[in-house]
């Protein structure tokens, strides 16, 4: 089974994986990685490392970050040259969760796409959908 | 001369019966579809969403819901959950591929179980 990562900054990551687990239920082969106030690039790099490494059971693991350009990501971007992983930023719980669902049926390059469409298609404007929803009511014959 | 004419007769009919052979394997192989009523409370919010979805995933063949002309992949949570479907909202569930009888079995079960909320 293909492995979850939440890598974030504080505590964003536990948030994430137990509120997945709220909706979904209990899923297997998830960690979580926390960039620490005061933790520098070396010990987050170690950290993520054995994470992935525990793992990866031969068909690689998606690795979820928070923020483009920030510690996580420029990490993850140093390892995804050794490691057989695929690394998203921008993580949200649609992305997250699309991706639980997915990954049995989906290899690691199906699922970069599964994020990068899952993580688009949850933002959305609500009242722009209400005023459309409105203004198609106020058209009808 | 006579019964060559029987003998191609007949090799016409097996070959129509072949013929209405492979359309039913053809027939077994397009979309098959149901309609029923959400029973529970709640409708497909998140987690019925999310059983749903994850029950889906589990079958090889494409499937869709279809809520009042909205047709959504029934194996994402983001889809199922932009139908915003309630209780008593009927939706239909079609199926295309090998396991797709049994996948709408399962998914038919599943909603008329109420999500095994009540």
């Amino acid at each position: 089974m293909i492995g979850i990562i939440v890598a974030a900054h504080g505590e964003m990551s536990k948030g994430l994986i137990e509120t997945s687990r709220l909706i979904i239920g209990h899923s297997e082969n998830m960690a979580t990685v926390d960039l620490l106030e005061g933790e520098g690039p070396e010990s987050l790099r170690d950290k993520l490392k054995k994470a992935v490494e525990s793992l990866d059971s031969g068909e690689g693991v998606m690795v979820l970050l928070d923020l483009y350009g920030g510690t996580p990501s420029n990490v993850s971007a140093l390892l995804a040259r050794e490691l057989n992983i695929e690394v998203v930023s921008g993580v949200n719980l649609p992305m997250l969760l699309e991706i639980i669902v997915k990954r049995a049926s989906k290899n690691l390059k199906e699922l970069r796409q599964v994020a990068l469409y899952a993580g688009r298609e949850g933002i959305r404007s609500i009242n722009e959908i209400v005023e459309k929803i409105e203004s198609e009511i106020k058209e009808r014959p | 001369m006579k019964s060559l004419r029987r003998l191609n007769q007949r090799s016409k009919r097996g070959h129509e019966a072949n013929t209405d052979r492979s359309r039913t394997a053809m027939k077994h192989l397009s979309e098959i579809k149901q309609t029923v009523r959400l029973l529970n409370k709640v409708g497909l919010h998140a987690r019925p969403a999310a059983m749903f979805v994850q029950t889906a995933n589990t079958f090889k063949s494409e499937i869709k819901v279809d809520k009042e002309g909205k047709e959504v992949d029934a194996k994402s949570i983001l889809g199922i959950l932009s139908l915003a479907a309630e209780c008593n909202d009927e939706v239909t569930i079609k199926a295309n591929g090998e396991d797709a009888e049994d996948a709408i079995r399962k998914l038919v079960d599943l909603v008329n179980s109420k999500f095994g909320e009540e």
